[in-house]
């Protein structure tokens, strides 16, 4: 193995797991990003349902203006990314947006301010947020080879 | 002969530094130039140096752009660069198991 006396293939290919766990453990970020996100899902939406009139969309808005802002500038600001990022945040996404969009048809006509359709949909449109979590946890915990 | 899987590495990314590159490159959607620097523990120099050799090869992208007023330069490993660094650590893994295996009469 000459040509390789430079590097040695087991030890390359054991660098190359290091690097991906580096990278894995600075794209962690992303966990804390996607629960900022599902807890302040809830907190919105619970806001929006409970608070009749346009004192829900004030107080459901003064929620979730600031924290996506500071969420964006927080993400903007992370200096990588694991593999797969973008595809994993564009499926949360849809899937909030669906089920926001679900909560609020169904809600705002038909069950304003009752806390027994409000309480579950708030839970419903953080899951996105929160699996994300978990499941971005999963995938940057280290693992082995490629 | 050609059959040895050391025919099948490739010798843009064999070197080591570029290997770290692709390696870390390889796990990222895209990484920061700073990062990649401090992952690989190298100069500024030599991760520009070795990051043109593999721009020119068609493995990585570079991009740049401003977070705020602060300039950023992102990297990401291309379609034919995952495709080249997949092919490389398989030669890799076949030579260390072909070294592990006993030899038969």
């Amino acid at each position: 193995m000459a040509e390789t006396d430079s590097m040695d293939a087991a030890e390359a290919l054991a660098r190359a797991d290091g690097l991906r766990d580096a990278v894995n453990r600075r794209s962690r970020w992303l966990v804390r990003y996607q629960l900022a996100y599902g807890v302040t899902s809830f907190a919105m939406v619970l806001a929006l349902g409970l608070f009749e009139g346009a004192a829900g969309v004030v107080v459901s808005m003064a929620l979730w203006v600031p924290a996506i802002v500071a969420l964006t500038v927080y993400a903007a600001r992370q200096p990588v990314a694991h593999r797969g990022m973008a595809r994993s945040h564009g499926v949360m996404i849809g899937a909030w947006g669906v089920l926001y969009g679900a909560a609020l048809a169904v809600g705002i006509p038909a069950f304003p301010g009752d806390l027994a359709w409000w309480l579950p949909a708030a839970a419903a449109v953080s899951a996105p947020g929160l699996a994300s979590a978990w499941l971005t946890s999963r995938r940057t915990a280290p693992r082995a080879a490629w | 002969m050609v059959n040895h899987p050391r025919h099948a590495l490739d010798e843009v990314i064999h070197a080591p530094v570029r290997f770290s590159i692709m390696a870390t490159l390889a796990a990222a959607e895209k990484a920061e130039f700073g990062f990649v620097r401090d992952t690989v523990e190298v100069s500024d120099s030599v991760l520009s140096k070795q990051v043109a050799t593999l721009e020119k090869a068609g493995y990585l992208k570079v991009t740049k752009g401003y977070v705020g007023k602060r300039p950023r330069t992102w990297l990401s490993i291309t379609a034919e660069g995952r495709e080249a660094f997949t092919a490389h650590c398989d030669a890799l893994r076949t030579i260390t198991e072909s070294a592990t295996r006993p030899l038969t009469a």
